[in-house]
């Protein structure tokens, strides 16, 4: 067990006696420990993975130190918050935690085998929370050995940057387990909104139409994807369907897309498009290969 | 380019106000079409531009052949036939028809007014950029003057123009309406509160307004007029409207004009 345990906070913030437990020290599990950190919690992050565990420590280092030199954060409150943060291998260290936030690889089995350990180490009253984006709640807390204790907790990349989070309820879920997650979305600055167990819940649901029917269009030659991101910009959004697809990662939003018209039973209106998965399969993954609807030369 | 100083608008809905924003801005005298081509006086009077006029007979009325022809019907479709079958003849040789292409194309439309040459569909909705926005399609086999005289004509009065291929819907409309219809499907199944819908997508992924109040600023008819185009058209289950529209608009419910819609509004946020 690591030692940072507990200390007393000069700043006798309340919340620092709250210990929030974070499974996975992947991309989604790094955002969220350092958001708790900083919003007061002691954040107890388990991974098996050791260079997993450093790279969550040195994302918590590399934010708190931007934050101090935007002036968002004192050099004191900074380096407290990277105090009551710790990363251990076993899920041990999780004992005493208010909730448990897992944040692990996308499938339910390994999901499973995750929460097993997790309901083995902690109090039988623990707030479980799966972070999930595609993936049935109601499926997952099945395994479970209390399956109304555990609620959808689904953050948006980039986890500590964007203020959304879908409380999502599953068939199970004791009310008083969603009201507790809602809850402490607020404490962790979050603005919570819950929703029921659907494939995609709001946002991936709702989005996939942007994506979907845009597609559409360039795949009945009705235009260009820099002619359509630029008529979707004039009209208020950030970012045009392809432009964003490309920042996503064409990988990502096509498997999003296959997922939710798989769990729908193969809803019309989610059938994923020919032509994004041409682009997967050709490696025109977007920014990130460099090349995707657009090329991008300064990789 | 051709000058423009008068022109009619034919037809009912949210495209109508669009345009009377756009044309008062600049001064340009809105007549009624509508009254012209039924032969009676439709709708209310437009905000500014000229008086409403009679149509006079014979050389009077040749005389007086409007340039422009601006049709902004999406939601009664026998009327914009009806209507565009008789404006054909009433547009000047050298004029414009643009007609909205929300529900049919613009060949369909082009089709019913009998000279393709001079028609050219446009999609708008109430929306979020920083100046009005049209989408643009030239109908199948038209001559591509008449576009290119709408993009440059739309320009010289500030609306910036996207020009795309011609179906029902175009570009933006057809996107966002299916964007709405996800939403509202997903309100009707119980998924989220209205409101939650709408914040999660203005905060999840950006958009400039939530869904279901952008439908209500559109008008639920007029969205819904979108989708029963679409699934007309295609004949794909992918575009049927969410039941959710037959109800409301049944009810009366048709968005901020009619003070509810998928939001209750006061008579102040109505007039916004």
């Amino acid at each position: 067990m690591a030692d940072r345990v507990q200390e007393p906070d000069r700043e006798a913030n309340k919340s620092s006696l709250r210990r929030l437990g974070i499974v996975g020290a992947g991309t989604m599990g790094r955002g969220i420990a350092w958001t708790a950190a900083r919003a007061g919690f002691t954040v107890i992050a388990v991974d098996v993975d050791e260079k997993a565990r450093q790279a969550l420590l040195d994302h918590a280092r590399a934010r708190a130190e931007r934050a101090v030199g935007r002036g968002e954060l004192s050099l004191e409150a900074a380096e407290a918050a990277l105090r009551r943060l710790s990363a251990h291998e076993a899920p041990e260290a999780l004992a005493g935690s208010e909730a448990v936030i897992e944040a692990v690889y996308e499938a339910p089995d390994v999901k499973r085998s995750v929460f097993a350990a997790v309901e083995a180490a902690v109090d039988p009253a623990t707030l479980l929370l799966t972070n999930t984006s595609s993936l049935s709640v109601t499926e997952i807390a099945a395994g479970l050995r209390r399956p109304e204790r555990l609620v959808g907790m689904h953050f948006f990349n980039p986890a500590d940057v964007m203020p959304l989070v879908e409380i999502v309820r599953a068939a199970q879920s004791d009310p008083a387990a969603v009201a507790a997650a809602v809850s402490l979305a607020e404490s962790l600055g979050k603005t919570p909104i819950v929703v029921r167990d659907t494939p995609g819940f709001v946002v991936n649901r709702v989005a996939r139409a942007y994506y979907n029917e845009s597609l559409r269009l360039i795949e009945w030659g009705q235009g260009k994807p820099e002619a359509i991101d630029a008529l979707f910009e004039a009209r208020g959004f950030k970012m045009g369907p392809f432009a964003l697809q490309d920042l996503i990662g064409l990988d990502v939003n096509f498997a999003t897309t296959s997922t939710v018209f798989a769990q729908t039973f193969y809803e019309p209106r989610f059938r994923p498009s020919l032509l994004q998965k041409a682009y997967v399969f050709a490696g025109r993954l977007g920014r990130k290969r460099g090349r995707g609807f657009y090329r991008y030369d300064d990789r | 380019m051709m000058t423009v100083d008068r022109v009619w608008l034919v037809g009912e809905g949210v495209l109508k106000a669009f345009w009377l924003d756009v044309l008062g801005r600049r001064g340009i005298a809105v007549e009624d079409g509508t009254a012209a081509v039924d032969g009676r006086p439709g709708g209310r009077r437009p905000g500014r531009g000229v008086a409403l006029r009679s149509p006079g007979a014979g050389e009077a009325q040749l005389l007086s052949a409007p340039a422009l022809i601006i049709d902004v019907e999406n939601v009664d479709l026998r009327a914009k036939r009806r209507r565009l079958r008789r404006l054909g003849a009433r547009l000047h040789p050298h004029g414009l028809l643009l007609t909205s292409a929300h529900a049919v194309s613009a060949t369909e439309a082009a089709a019913w007014f009998g000279r393709p040459d001079a028609v050219v569909g446009y999609g708008a909705f109430p929306a979020y950029g920083t100046a009005p926005a049209v989408d643009l399609a030239a109908p199948l086999g038209a001559d591509p003057s008449g576009i290119t005289r709408a993009e440059a004509w739309l320009a010289s009065i500030g609306v910036r123009t996207f020009r795309v291929g011609d179906e029902v819907g175009l570009a933006f409309p057809r996107v966002l309406a299916m964007i709405i219809n996800e939403a509202a499907f997903a309100l009707m199944e119980g998924v989220a509160a209205a409101e939650d819908i709408d914040r999660a997508m203005r905060l999840g992924t950006n958009y400039p307004e939530g869904p279901l109040a952008w439908a209500d600023r559109i008008g639920l008819d007029e969205v819904q007029a979108v989708l029963r185009g679409l699934y007309r058209a295609f004949g794909e289950d992918r575009y049927r409207p969410a039941p959710i529209f037959r109800q409301l608009i049944a009810a009366g419910r048709l968005g901020r004009k009619a003070g509810h819609g998928f939001y209750a509004y006061t008579d102040e946020a109505k007039e916004r």
